[in-house]
């Protein structure tokens, strides 16, 4: 039994193994096309080592002949088949090399067909008989090289530069291992049966042609590869299950409402926390429109909005209400995103909702419970002035009375001067203006508004608010001390607002007083400009806030009379923060002072710069 | 115009008030004066013809019920009338506790105003005649030895001319002798009106 015989079978066989593998492969997976390709060169490689068996094998030129050509429509397939595999699998060569490449091989196709003597050969002088190293006889034939193999070998040359490029950018790009095992073969390959077989061609080297047996190295490499690339995805398979266990899990136990809408908007999935908190069965909902899952009154506004989500994408964040079996809606905030397939359709939308029902009502009840305290605030502090604005109101209608008697009297009395009754006529249309602007002062500051902003001037505001509490000042025998520069910016806040904070401060002021010698009864409003805040100062002499008391003075519910002025104080912070401002206390040996900021207006600001 | 004689001083800090008070006491036939603070008042002195007073309680400075101690003392006679707005009536109800004559609140009608003022300068008119009788008293008492003044005092009390005597240790008809002396001085001839004299000048009965 001859040993080359029995080597060259052996590769052949194998190839055609690896053949049958690599087709199989690829009908496993025909979005694979590598796998065909593959398959192509390991059955060209197979068909290339029975041909170089018969060179060895046969004596006449004409058969060599006959054999060369074949055996370079073999080594074509497989130098193209190899370049557009690596195309296709390393995806980093550069396609107008490989189209070259190909175009070239076919033109070398052309010609070894056209010449009688093959590519390699423009004419075989003899075949002659060599022996290997071992004693064994083969034949090579010997002749005058085509003038075109050249381009043959060229192209080699080219499939070198081609291959050990794409390998270089595979690196480069962090496919190592792809890039050594298919790469650096094929590289290191091309070289030796390109260097090799013109050897063996120009009768340099007593070898028979060994191209067959390079080709089978690199597709038992890049069967390697693949082999490793098949077990990569089973064990990838295998995490992905582990992944998909987690995921369900997290589906099953969240305390979270998910939903998937199909492209049309029907629910394709929903999660056990859907049904515990809707009372409903997902196999009720399932297959339905998702109007199914909310409430009517918001399904014909979200209905709407399903189209826009399909095209642009849903808004990220939404609210709308479960409808549940017991007819109670559940609140939820939902966050939405949109899928799309691998090839970029739209595939529907997942939505996650967390019920928010609960909190919804706590702050509901918060905001009308803080509501309720605001009216009683004003109404406590209103009832407080309602003795200081009836003496004011009281004055000019004493005024008017007396005059207007004091005019009938003159009248019945038959002595009317002129002079007497239109001083009495001008003082009583005076004291009537002055009753009117009384009642527009409490008018304003008992009119409701929502917060308005608006320019406020603050010393004439603080005129406002002072002469409010004027005969409240007078009775107790309180100093008041006004150090507002002229210059003070107007500051963006709501009139209301501003002076219920400023009468709540002066009211306190004055309780704080009430058991403080007069002489020491003061109290001073003090204002300081900076560029972007005003900071008014309200302090007295009285004796002062409790250390342990300062920190807590702006709680809900912390006071000291029926939580009049604690819930006062609450107020105060709440009004001046919903305006960008602030508040705080301070207390020394002096007496308590309250310290709070509001933003200058842009007006003010521009007057500043100006 | 004698019956204008008494003035009706009104202290009110609020102009208008003020004006109109004092426009309606004058169609009212009252003699008026009027100041804005008790300071002011004060500084103007009194003028002895002033009849009654007419306050306000709520005043800047020293206040209508300061003012109001202070005349108790120097213008005893004149009756003191406060005018109140509604959230001072505890204040005006302790000034008349206190010997205020009237308080009345405001706005004021003018029949309650000047009927109050009537009122006022009648008291007023009693309590000078009171006053009057008491210095003439006073001045009758003034001329009585220190012994007539101890059997005045005796007198009043009632006792018997023999009771006096044992007490005094002096002889009845000495006692008698004083009595006449008495009588002539302050010119009476009655008890009732030796006692009406003592009383006036404030003699105190013997124990």
């Amino acid at each position: 039994m001859s040993i080359l015989t029995t080597i060259w079978s052996m590769i052949s066989g194998a190839c055609l193994m690896l053949c049958f593998l690599h087709l199989l492969l690829w009908w496993k997976d025909r979005h694979q096309r590598v796998y065909l390709l593959s398959a192509l060169m390991a059955l060209a490689s197979g068909a290339g080592a029975l041909i170089e068996l018969g060179l060895m094998r046969s004596e006449s030129i004409a058969a060599h002949a006959t054999l060369l050509r074949a055996q370079n429509i073999a080594v074509a397939v497989i130098l193209v088949a190899m370049v557009w595999f690596v195309q296709g699998y390393l995806r980093t060569g550069r396609r107008w090399l490989a189209a070259v490449i190909s175009a070239s091989w076919a033109f070398c196709i052309v010609v070894n067909l056209l010449s009688p003597n093959s590519l390699v050969f423009a004419e075989i002088h003899e075949v002659v008989p060599r022996e290997t190293f071992w004693g064994e006889t083969f034949h090579t034939a010997r002749g005058a090289t085509h003038p075109l193999k050249i381009v043959a070998d060229l192209t080699s040359f080219l499939i070198a530069v081609y291959v050990a490029e794409a390998t270089f950018r595979a690196w480069r790009c962090g496919r190592r291992q792809a890039a050594l095992v298919v790469g650096a073969s094929i590289t290191v390959f091309i070289v030796i049966a390109g260097i090799h077989a013109p050897l063996v061609d120009a009768g340099r080297v007593a070898t028979p042609f060994m191209v067959s047996v390079a080709f089978l190295t690199i597709v038992s490499a890049l069967s390697y590869q693949l082999a490793d690339d098949a077990s990569r995805a089973l064990r990838y398979g295998r995490e992905i299950r582990a992944g998909e266990r987690r995921w369900r899990t997290l589906l099953n136990e969240v305390q979270l409402v998910v939903v998937d809408l199909d492209p049309a908007g029907r629910v394709r999935y929903v999660n056990p926390f859907f049904e515990r908190l809707s009372g409903r069965r997902a196999l009720e909902v399932v297959g339905q429109p998702f109007t199914a899952l909310m409430i009517a009154e918001e399904s014909g506004d979200l209905a709407a909005r399903f189209a826009g989500a399909a095209s642009e994408g849903p808004r990220p964040r939404s609210r709308w209400t479960v409808a549940a079996a017991d007819g109670h809606g559940r609140v939820c905030d939902w966050s939405s995103v949109r899928l799309v397939t691998p090839e970029g359709d739209f595939d529907g939308i997942l939505s996650v909702g967390a019920d928010v029902t609960e909190a919804l009502q706590a702050r509901r009840d918060l905001e009308r419970t803080r509501r309720r305290l605001d009216r009683v605030i004003r109404a406590n502090m209103l009832g407080e002035l309602v003795s200081a604005f009836s003496h004011e109101l009281n004055q000019p209608l004493a005024a008017i009375l007396s005059n207007a008697q004091a005019a009938r009297r003159y009248l019945a009395q038959g002595r009317p001067r002129v002079d007497d009754v239109r001083g009495i006529l001008d003082q009583i249309v005076a004291d009537d203006k002055r009753a009117a602007a009384v009642i527009e002062r409490l008018r304003a500051l008992m009119e409701r508004g929502e917060i308005l902003r608006e320019d406020l001037a603050l010393v004439p505001l603080l005129d406002e608010v002072v002469a409010l509490v004027q005969p409240e000042l007078h009775q107790q025998g309180i100093r008041l001390e006004l150090l507002v520069p002229a210059d003070t910016p107007p500051v963006q806040a709501g009139r209301v607002e501003v002076q219920q904070v400023l009468l709540n401060l002066l009211v306190n002021a004055v309780r704080a007083l009430e058991g403080v010698p007069e002489s020491t009864r003061r109290i001073t409003i003090a204002a300081s400009n900076g560029d972007e805040r005003v900071t008014l100062t309200v302090a007295d002499t009285g004796p002062g806030i409790p250390s342990d008391q300062i920190d807590r003075l702006f709680e809900p519910f912390h006071g000291d009379r029926d939580g009049q002025l604690g819930m006062g104080l609450a107020i105060c912070r709440r009004i001046l923060e919903a305006y960008g401002g602030s508040i705080q206390a301070e207390s020394g040996d002096g007496g308590a002072s309250f310290r709070f900021t509001l933003p200058v207006s842009a007006v003010g600001k521009q007057v500043s710069r100006g | 115009m004698a019956e204008r004689d008494p003035l009706v001083v009104v202290v009110e800090d609020d102009t208008s008030v003020r004006e109109a008070l004092l426009r309606l006491l004058d169609a009212g036939g009252f003699a008026t004066t009027g100041h804005a603070t008790a300071e002011d008042f004060l500084a103007a002195g009194a003028d002895p013809r002033t009849g009654c007073f007419i306050l306000d309680i709520r005043m800047p400075g020293m206040g209508g019920l300061a003012l109001f101690q202070r005349l108790r003392k120097s213008h005893a006679a004149c009756p003191v009338v406060f005018l109140t707005g509604h959230g001072d009536i505890p204040m005006a109800v302790k000034a008349v506790q206190e010997g205020a004559f009237e308080f009345l609140t405001k706005p004021v009608d003018e029949t309650v105003l000047l009927d109050a003022v009537q009122q006022a300068l009648l008291e007023h008119a009693r309590r000078s005649e009171r006053q009057h009788e008491a210095e003439q008293a006073r001045a009758r008492i003034a001329g009585l030895t220190p012994r007539e003044l101890e059997v005045l005092r005796h007198v009043i009390t009632g006792a018997l001319n023999k009771q006096i005597a044992d007490v005094l240790g002096i002889a009845e008809p000495t006692v008698k002798i004083h009595r006449a002396s008495i009588r002539a001085k302050l010119d009476v001839h009655s008890v009732v009106e030796q006692l009406d004299i003592a009383r006036l000048a404030g003699v105190e009965p013997a124990e």
